[in-house]
């Protein structure tokens, strides 16, 4: 290889693609392929669903048993962050999602009335079952992924890069991200989070999730897609946004989506897993002592 | 009929009442979701622990008993967010809500 040839593949490529309803940016050096990890974002779109007729996801919802081993990978991740989250993420929202009015993705849903009245019903969902590859739902109720399964993606597609041989990479799905190594500048890669913070990702990954996107108008008034599991209606627990860093970005955008649903307990789970968070509560920015660290 | 309406302010008030001290003793470690129940907690619960999932190697399904006391302390333990303007930082992306 010649030094020319040499500094190019050094040199990080990016690409930027739309998928699972969101603008997703790859960044990776080493002369990596980034078309494979744009393929398997959008397979994965496919599998994990909800609003997609033919998803894994979908055909469990409608015949209650799916094989798929990413669904199954998800979901078994899901049910493992709702025991240490004590149920503040969980993944058996479905069928309260439905009731609050998102029936569709978030782009057909602009401007238009929702198809079903809010109801509120507690979430009661279906007994989960995974084994193998093969999930099962017993019971009524519907499962959702989407506060998981974007995160789930980028950790898959940062997986790929790595593989790859990218030493340095970023993968960004619509805000959840995951970074490793250093950016064009030498230094850790820099993601903008809060009011006007930044922080450096060197083999870590941070989501947000917040109540303030993805919200419409329903007969009970403002409504939006952060479910509180215990209520079965959308969250009114004092925090509108919450920023995860995290080691993996399933866990931050678990996380993030459990601290708006529940903010006290989803606290918990995150002081269980070593993570930290950065939160408008109240419209107030606070932040976990741990967070000093990842602020660049 | 006043007799039957207090009987069953009272059958209310041992159900709510019971409900409230299994949850709690649930959080604390004290009772243990498989022992069986019967109130709407114990049965969620139930389903969750009992669900035959591999584990990873690091899972803990299960929360541990400290987590009841972590829960108490983590609303207490945030700190305000430091000011944005000294921190002039070109950040290539931004993690935002989507």
């Amino acid at each position: 290889m010649t030094a020319r040839a040499a500094r190019a593949a050094a040199r990080p490529a990016t690409l930027e693609f739309r998928a699972m309803n969101t603008d997703w940016w790859l960044s990776a050096s080493g002369g990596v392929d980034l078309r494979q990890a744009e393929a398997t974002v959008h397979e994965a779109e496919t599998v994990l669903s909800r609003f997609r007729p033919d998803s894994a996801l979908t055909v469990l919802n409608r015949d209650r048993e799916s094989s798929h081993p990413w669904l199954a990978a998800v979901v078994q991740r899901g049910l493992e962050l709702e025991g240490i989250t004590l149920g503040a993420f969980d993944v058996r929202v479905g069928a309260a999602l439905l009731a609050a009015g998102y029936d569709r993705t978030f782009e057909e849903l602009a401007g238009r009335p929702p198809a079903l009245p809010p109801t509120g019903v507690a979430v009661d969902g279906p007994l989960v079952t995974v084994e193998g590859e093969r999930v099962r739902l017993a019971g009524p109720g519907l499962l959702d992924l989407g506060g998981i399964a974007k995160g789930w993606t980028v950790d898959l597609a940062a997986g790929l890069l790595a593989a790859a041989g990218a030493d340095h990479y970023l993968v960004d799905g619509g805000g959840d991200i995951r970074g490793c190594g250093v950016g064009t500048d030498g230094t850790p890669w820099a993601v903008g989070v809060g009011d006007g913070l930044a922080v450096a990702l060197d083999g870590a990954a941070v989501a947000t999730s917040s109540t303030a996107r993805r919200c419409w108008r329903n007969e009970d008034g403002a409504a939006h897609h952060v479910i509180d599991p215990r209520s079965g209606l959308p969250s009114r627990g004092g925090v509108r946004t919450a920023t995860v860093v995290a080691a993996d970005t399933a866990t931050a955008d678990a996380l993030a989506t459990a601290i708006v649903a529940q903010p006290r307990l989803g606290l918990a789970g995150l002081a269980a897993l070593g993570a930290d968070a950065l939160l408008d509560q109240d419209d107030h920015w606070v932040m976990t002592p741990g967070m000093e660290r990842w602020l660049k | 009929m006043a007799g039957t309406s207090e009987r069953r302010t009272l059958v209310n008030l041992s159900v709510v009442t019971g409900s409230a001290v299994m949850l709690t003793a649930s959080w604390l470690g004290i009772v243990r979701a498989d022992t069986g129940g019967t109130t709407f907690e114990e049965v969620s619960t139930t389903q969750r622990v009992a669900a035959p999932y591999a584990l990873t190697p690091w899972a803990a399904p299960t929360p541990p008993p400290a987590m009841a006391a972590a829960a108490a302390e983590a609303g207490t333990s945030l700190q305000a967010a430091p000011a944005s303007a000294p921190r002039r930082v070109v950040v290539v992306r931004r993690s935002r809500a989507s």
